[in-house]
C-alpha cells in the first residue's frame, strides 16, 4: 500500500488528482487536505509515503508545507503541482526540499510517472536505512595529515554513519561531534605540531601562523594522525593516535578550576570528558580512546 | 459540447473517465457555491487580497472543465490590487460571478444535475 496525501484548496482539483493517483498507481490510498496547515496537522496521525501539493493555498501554502516537512525531518517526498505564474515560488519550494513538480495542465500525462519515480527513490532510501539499522558494527580507519580543515567533513561523515545506524539521538550526535573535533584538533595541534596552548591564550593569530609553518617543515610534516572509529550497537569508540612526543597528563591545567575556565588550554579535554562516557590516554600521551555507550533508541 | 465549457477537453483531462468527470461535476457545483459565498464575503469586507485568493481557487476548480470564459474572468480578477479603482474591481467581480453562474448552469444541464 502506498499512502499519498493530496493537498489543494479546491475540492474538485483534490478529487481529480486523487483519482488519477488511485487509477495510475498500484494499491494507492489517497487522503486529502485543503491547505498546508491541515496537511501538516494530519502527519502525526498517519505519515504518507508521498505528498502531492498545490502551491497557492490559504492558511499555509505549498512552499510553507515543503519547509515544514523538511524541518520536521519527516522524510516524506513532496511533488508540487505548478500552474502559470507560480514559477518563482515553485523554484523556492524545490530549493527548500521538494522532490519534483508537475504542471497542473499536464497532470494526466506526467503525474503518475513522476510519482512512481519519486516513490521508488524514496523507498530505496528507506530500504537502505532499514539495512543500515540491521548493521551492528562498522570499523573505519583514517590517516590524516595535519590539516585541520579535514576535521569538519570527517566528523560529519561519522555523524551521518551514526545517524543512519540510529544508535544515538540528535543531541548525542552533536556532543560526539564536538568531542571528535576537539580530540582531532588536539592530536594535530598539540600532538603532531607540538603547539603550546598557552601561545593561543596569549596570541591566537601567532598560534595559527606557527601551526601553518610547522605543517610544512620536518619533523612535523612527516607526522600523521590515525583514527580508528568503531560504531556498534553497544558503543561508539574512537581511538586517535598522533606521532608527536606525547604529553604528561599531570602537566595539563585542570580546566574545571575557576582560574582556568576561561583559558583555551585543557578546554578540549574538559568537553571530551563531559561528552564521552570513558576517556583514556596511553602512557606516552599521544593516544586517546573515547567511548560513548549506546542506549538503544525506541 | 457547450459554448461555456469544453466537454472533450474536460474528458481529456480525466483521461476519458466519464464516471470521474460526473463526480467532479457534482463536487464542482458544491464548491462553486461555497466559493461564490466566500468571494462575496471578502468583497463585503473590502478585502481585495482575500477575494483574489478565492478567484485563484475558482480558476483552479473551473479549469477541470476547460471553461475559457471563467478562467479568463478569474485570472483578470486575480490580477487586481487594492489600488485598482472601485469601478474596475466591481466590473471584474460582476464578470466573475456571471461566469461562475453560467458555468454552474451549463454543468447542471450537461450532467443532468438538479439544482
Amino acid at each position: 500500500m502506498t499512502h499519498i496525501l493530496v493537498v489543494d484548496d479546491s475540492a474538485t482539483e483534490r478529487r481529480r488528482v486523487g483519482r488519477l493517483l488511485e487509477k495510475g498507481l498500484d494499491s494507492a490510498i489517497v487522503s486529502y487536505a485543503e491547505n498546508g496547515r491541515a496537511a501538516l496537522d494530519s502527519l502525526p496521525l498517519k505519515l504518507p509515503d508521498l505528498i502531492v501539493t498545490d502551491l497557492r493555498m490559504p492558511e499555509m501554502d505549498g512552499l510553507g508545507l515543503v519547509e515544514k516537512v523538511a524541518e520536521g525531518g519527516f522524510g516524506i517526498p513532496v511533488i508540487l503541482m505548478t500552474s502559470f505564474g507560480n514559477e518563482e515560488i515553485a523554484v523556492q519550494a524545490l530549493n527548500a526540499g521538494a522532490a519534483s513538480y508537475v504542471p497542473k495542465s499536464a497532470l494526466g500525462k506526467h503525474l503518475i510517472k513522476t510519482a512512481e519515480n519519486v516513490i521508488a527513490l524514496s523507498q530505496g532510501k528507506k530500504s537502505r536505512q532499514r539495512v543500515l539499522q540491521a548493521l551492528t558494527e562498522v570499523h573505519s580507519r583514517f590517516v590524516l595529515d595535519n590539516d585541520i580543515t579535514y576535521i569538519p567533513p570527517l566528523v560529519s561523515y561519522l555523524q551521518e554513519q551514526i545517524a543512519l545506524m540510529r544508535i544515538l539521538d540528535e543531541s548525542q550526535l552533536i556532543r560526539i561531534g564536538i568531542a571528535l573535533c576537539e580530540a582531532l584538533t588536539n592530536a594535530i595541534h598539540h600532538g603532531n605540531l607540538e603547539l603550546d596552548s598557552e601561545w593561543r591564550q596569549n596570541d591566537e593569530e601567532k598560534y595559527f601562523r606557527i601551526a601553518e609553518e610547522r605543517r610544512c617543515i620536518k619533523p612535523y610534516s612527516d607526522r600523521r594522525v590515525r583514527m580508528v572509529a568503531t560504531l556498534s550497537d553497544r558503543e561508539v569508540r574512537f581511538v586517535i593516535d598522533d606521532e608527536g612526543p606525547g604529553f604528561a597528563l599531570v602537566d595539563l591545567r585542570d580546566p574545571t578550576e575557576e582560574f582556568n575556565m576561561d583559558r583555551m588550554g585543557g578546554r578540549g579535554l574538559l568537553l571530551i570528558r563531559s561528552f564521552m562516557d570513558e576517556v583514556t590516554h596511553n602512557v606516552v600521551g599521544n593516544s586517546i580512546t573515547m567511548i560513548k555507550n549506546v542506549v538503544p533508541l525506541d | 459540447m457547450t459554448s461555456v465549457f469544453d466537454m472533450d477537453g474536460a474528458l481529456e483531462r480525466v483521461e476519458g473517465d466519464h464516471e470521474l468527470l460526473d463526480e467532479l461535476a457534482r463536487i464542482y457545483l458544491n464548491e462553486s457555491s461555497e466559493l461564490s459565498i466566500a468571494i462575496s464575503h471578502a468583497m463585503e469586507q473590502n478585502d481585495i487580497i482575500a477575494a483574489t485568493k478565492v478567484a485563484h481557487t475558482i480558476k483552479g476548480a473551473s479549469s477541470n472543465f476547460c471553461a475559457q470564459a471563467i478562467f479568463d474572468a478569474a485570472w483578470n480578477f486575480e490580477q487586481l490590487q487594492p489600488s485598482n479603482s472601485p469601478e474596475e474591481i466591481a466590473l471584474a467581480y460582476r464578470t466573475l460571478l456571471h461566469e461562475l453562474e453560467r458555468l454552474s448552469h451549463a454543468i447542471r444541464q450537461e450532467f443532468h444535475i438538479r439544482q
